[in-house]
């Protein structure tokens, strides 16, 4: 059993790119450790037992480099040092012979694309993740020159937070996955109901789907059924409401959904004196925003975007560390993006101010 | 408890009982587990990534059985390492105590 232990040491790190000294002197150590099992009369499944696995011990070892790997690795980066020219020559070759100069230029996209696919293929995970903010560049540029349809494709960059969520799933729970997607799924439901039904009054209600799931994580189950069936009778009295009157005040049928909260604890506003004023202040008035834009001048395809001041203004209130504007970015960047395209019909480049969150991540990342 | 952070505490435990005494690998071993619950898998490693980083030396010493045995020794890189951690270990210890304190 000892001699086995040995050899299945000796054979593991065999596979590892280390010197023969140190292969030496890690062996040795172990066969010193069991001659002094022997010595104080140890069984060996005892000394086994003690100093622990050939498999486990090699990984905590912590050597890096499969022999194997290392030539992969070798080939691996010489394939990312030769994509700079095979890119140049395939859009060389793709501009003299087909006059495919835009969107030929694309083909340069292969050298990140190669560096990422070669560098993640060792480590097995966020490949698609890595991957999405290119292939979503690509498939925006092609499909946004060929149909003229910059507006909705930019939905597509959606694609990178989503690959992320989906190439992280092994960390969380099924609820709390789909909670996560929920608000993305929210938002392309949304904004293709808006483009397809041509401003559908109704298609603000996908976002209810967020609240629908986030109900999910109730531990209390009176609680939660409680809230689920308030908002449920609250959605349903809506649409009676504006079906039959065609009245804008059902929406103050949610305020159900809103006493269910405060009764069970989950609408809990607990700040003190000039706080409480700001954060009610805060919630009326973009809501108060986000209804009257929307109504009066039928804006609810964008007057949703006055939400946003809730967690701007919380956020420029109570987050007194840096970095400062690095959790503001996604709402400035959506903003633009929706205000450029809705305004200006500049769909096929208001997708650029998406780019100012990562920008700004690594312009304030110390 | 995260094995990163228990992993820091043997590393703490690995510096101070061979500051106490030199000893051989496997005397680490039973010294460690015969007090704490210890993943016998991460010892050895982190004895010599302990002794790379200068933080002890070895020598070795006759046995009755088989080859002369490595002993590990501390050094002054690595007193200096031990009281740097002591002084980290204590001040979290001092700040959990207070926070439980509460109860």
């Amino acid at each position: 059993m000892l001699n086995e232990f040995i050899t299945k040491l000796a054979c593991l790190l065999n596979q590892y790119e280390i010197s023969d000294q140190e292969k030496e002197d890690i062996i040795n150590d172990y066969k010193q450790m069991i001659e002094d099992g022997i010595e104080r009369k140890l069984p060996q499944k005892t000394i086994i037992e003690m100093i622990g696995s050939p498999e486990k011990i090699v990984k905590e070892l912590g050597f890096h480099h499969k022999k194997s790997e290392s030539k992969r690795k070798a080939n691996g980066e010489k394939l990312i040092a030769l994509s700079p020219f095979i890119s140049f020559i395939i859009f060389l070759i793709l501009g003299f012979t087909k006059e495919l100069w835009h969107p030929g230029w694309m083909v340069f996209l292969l050298i990140p694309i190669t560096a990422i696919i070669v560098e993640l293929s060792k480590k097995g995970n966020y490949m698609l993740t890595a991957l999405s903010p290119f292939l979503s560049i690509a498939f925006f540029i092609i499909f946004g020159s060929l149909y003229e349809l910059w507006h909705p494709t930019w939905l597509i960059f959606l694609l990178i937070p989503i690959m992320g969520i989906i190439e992280s799933k092994s960390e969380m729970d099924n609820k709390t996955f789909f909670t996560a997607l929920s608000p993305f799924i929210s938002l392309i439901s949304f904004i293709l109901l808006q483009y397809f039904t041509g401003d559908f009054k109704y298609s603000w209600l996908v976002f209810l789907l967020i609240i629908f799931l986030g109900l999910l994580h109730e531990d209390n189950r009176n609680n939660k059924a409680i809230l689920f069936t308030s908002l449920l009778l609250s959605t349903i009295l809506y649409l009676l409401i504006m079906i039959i009157f065609g009245n804008w005040l059902a929406l103050l049928s949610f305020s159900i959904f809103v006493i269910a909260g405060i009764y069970t604890g989950n609408i809990n506003i607990d700040f003190d004196g000039e706080s409480k004023v700001f954060a009610l202040m805060t919630i009326i008035l973009s809501f108060a925003s986000f209804i009257g834009v929307g109504y009066y001048f039928d804006l609810w395809a964008v007057s949703w975007l006055f939400l946003f001041i809730i967690p701007v203004s919380f956020i420029l209130k109570y987050n007194k560390t840096k970095p400062t504007f690095t959790p503001l970015s996604p709402f400035i960047s959506v903003a633009l993006l929706v205000i450029l395209g809705y305004f200006f019909n500049l769909w096929y480049i208001s997708w650029i101010a998406l780019l100012l969150i990562p920008i700004t991540a690594i312009i304030e990342d110390k | 408890m995260n094995s990163q952070f228990k992993r820091g505490i043997i590393e703490l435990c690995v510096l101070k009982i061979i500051s106490e005494k030199e000893q051989s690998s496997f005397e680490v071993i039973e010294s460690l587990g015969t007090k704490i619950d210890v993943n016998e898998n991460t010892i050895y490693p982190i004895l010599r990534r302990l002794t790379k980083n200068n933080y002890f030396e070895t020598y070795t010493k006759s046995s009755p059985i088989g080859a002369p045995r490595k002993y590990y020794k501390i050094t002054s890189l690595g007193l200096k390492k031990l009281k740097e951690f002591e002084k980290e270990w204590k001040h979290f210890l001092n700040n959990v105590l207070t926070i439980l304190g509460g109860d």
